[in-house]
């Protein structure tokens, strides 16, 4: 009905929670999480049939749809996002089994997880405007809940209020420019409208359109200065949640955003290629000094997530094919990175109930594959080679030297070296002498560590082997960059 | 400046945009349509309660069956948060 990928998600999202309330109480959270990961997994497996045959021509649903209706339209770019989603969506869920086990009501845990993935994969596959903000908003709705999820956690609640504020005022922001775009161009169907506005040549509604849409979906994306739910919503949320918050829904919102500006406003590149140079300055600006304050190792990957948002911008701010395809690489490189840094620290979390450098100082000494995993994903946070960070860094910087903003690729080196101060302090913490509470921690338990290994090996391979990964993000730039093979 | 310094100065600002973003607005006339390919969109006669039924079903369906799921997840989501907490 919606592509085999988005059926398997909502199928499972509605008997997960089911089988799970029907299930004994004390196993509840293991049948409902399970059924879950089964329907993410499966959604993987047509995620990857669909890979052969889009790369000639990108799927419509329903086949042959006009310029009113709603379409869904399987393509490369939508993929590459996809993936991302589905992934680190089987990783969460399979770290939640253990994790979330202490917590009550776990099947709307894994029902909410998987509609949240569901909303993921359906932003990317949507073909139309408002398809785009139906499934954005069972994105988010789910989101909210699972910030929120520990309602007897009062800083839970009050990151969980803070973030649907923001993020529903972000969205409606979104919908208004929507309907300004239909007002202009009297369609919402993305290849509609970018042949519509191919040749347009500005003009006051139009402006306002677009920055209504950069701003709304710009909330999400954390620009600054709309980030402001961020910190909060990564730090209180369950780590499982964080990592998805930071790998996959803020990593969705950028592409969104990149999305727009090179597929339906290529006209107006003149105009937001300096607002987007300026942005991504102020997100590396903000989010390493203030990085460099924090003593809460959550907050400090959160503020670290700003400032990487602000290196992405910078292939945006080239506006070049290469600076797409090191945007769209960074955003699935850091993707990747963060969730294993979440985890990492969800990990510590779980053994410790602490995650401020003071408490977790010397816990390397006793959950030794924890911390290699934690450090792993900080050197690739800092661009160290071979790891995938620095492959996505080096892109993002040649794409800044090609367009002739040599700037701004001073500028990501510069904060790239500013971020190690934090990061470092983290590697500082994780290698001290142990003391206190630390001293009887043990090592975490294998279905916590098994998806943080996974990752590991995602990113050392897409380190020392980044073709695959690069010709992906490629055929993504060169797709969002050419409207005419939609046609 | 202190925190009530601050929420006063933000929103004296606030007004001064929502005043000007009026002002601005008023003066620019929407060109509806400047961009559309096609004027004619639909031709609406007769039955029109009918005709928008027809035109969800047949042209916007994915977002109805997605909306369903915005609404259960809505649903699952008040259940999430109303739950019982274990002691």
């Amino acid at each position: 009905m919606l592509t085999a990928v988005l059926d398997t998600l909502f199928l499972f999202a509605l008997i997960a929670p089911i089988v799970g309330i029907l299930s004994p109480r004390e196993r509840s959270h293991l049948v409902s999480g399970s059924v879950a990961l089964i329907g993410l997994l499966a959604a993987a497996v047509f995620l990857t049939n669909f890979l052969s045959r889009v790369f000639a021509k990108p799927i419509e649903v329903p086949l042959g749809a006009g310029l009113v209706n709603a379409v869904l339209v399987v393509d490369i770019p939508g993929l590459f996002i996809g993936f991302l989603a589905v992934s680190i969506g089987i990783l969460v869920v399979l770290y939640s089994l253990k994790f979330m086990e202490r917590d009550s009501g776990t099947p709307f845990y894994f029902g909410l997880l998987t509609l949240m993935v569901a909303g993921m994969v359906g932003v990317g596959f949507a073909g139309d405007l408002f398809t785009l903000f139906v499934f954005w908003e069972l994105m988010c709705i789910s989101s909210y809940v699972l910030v929120g999820f520990r309602t007897q956690v009062k800083e839970s609640v009050e990151a969980a209020v803070k973030y649907i504020v923001m993020s529903a005022a972000g969205s409606a922001t979104a919908l208004f420019g929507m309907s300004m775009l239909y007002g202009l161009t009297g369609t919402l169907n993305l290849v509609g409208l970018a042949s519509a506005l191919a040749s347009a040549k500005g003009g006051f509604w139009l402006y306002a359109a677009l920055a209504m849409l950069i701003t709304g979906f710009g909330v999400k994306a954390a620009i600054v200065p709309l980030h402001t739910w961020l910190p909060d919503a990564y730090t209180a949320a369950p780590s499982p949640v964080s990592t998805i918050l930071a790998g996959a829904s803020t990593e969705l919102a950028v592409f969104v955003v990149v999305k727009l500006l090179f597929f339906v406003f290529p006209a107006l590149r003149g105009s937001w290629v300096m607002f987007f140079a300026t942005f991504s300055v102020l997100n590396m600006l903000l989010g390493n000094v203030v990085g460099l304050l924090q003593n809460d190792v959550k907050r400090i990957l959160a503020y670290s997530s700003i400032a990487h948002i602000g290196y992405i911008f910078i292939g945006v701010a080239a506006g070049t094919q290469l600076g797409l395809t090191g945007a769209l690489l960074h955003i699935f490189n850091h993707g990747l990175l963060k969730a294993l840094a979440f985890l990492c620290i969800g990990a510590i979390i779980y053994r410790l109930g602490a995650r401020t450098l003071d408490d977790i100082a010397g816990i390397g000494r006793k959950m030794p594959v924890t911390a290699s995993l934690f450090i792993l994903a900080i050197l690739g946070l800092i661009g160290m080679p071979p790891l995938n960070g620095f492959i996505s860094k080096l892109v993002l910087f040649t794409s800044s030297l090609d367009a002739g903003m040599l700037w701004l690729g001073v500028l990501l080196v510069i904060f790239s070296a500013v971020s190690t101060g934090y990061y470092l302090r983290i590697l500082k913490a994780l290698i001290a002498p142990p003391s206190g509470r630390v001293s009887e921690a043990r090592e975490a338990p294998a279905l916590l560590l098994i998806p943080m290994i996974v990752l590991a090996f995602l990113v050392i391979l897409f380190g020392v082997w980044p073709d695959p990964l690069l010709s992906f993000a490629k055929s993504s730039s060169s797709w969002l960059m050419e409207v005419g093979r939609y046609a | 400046m202190s925190d009530e310094g601050i929420q006063v100065a933000g929103i004296i600002l606030a007004v001064i945009l929502a005043v000007f973003a009026v002002m601005i607005i008023a003066r620019q006339a929407f060109p509806v349509f400047e961009y559309a390919k096609s004027r004619a969109l639909f031709e609406i006669q007769g039955d029109l309660g009918q005709r928008s039924g027809v035109f969800l079903w047949d042209a916007r369906s994915i977002d109805i069956v997605a909306q369903a799921f915005v609404l259960f997840a809505s649903a699952l989501g008040c259940l999430a948060i109303l739950k019982a907490e274990r002691r």
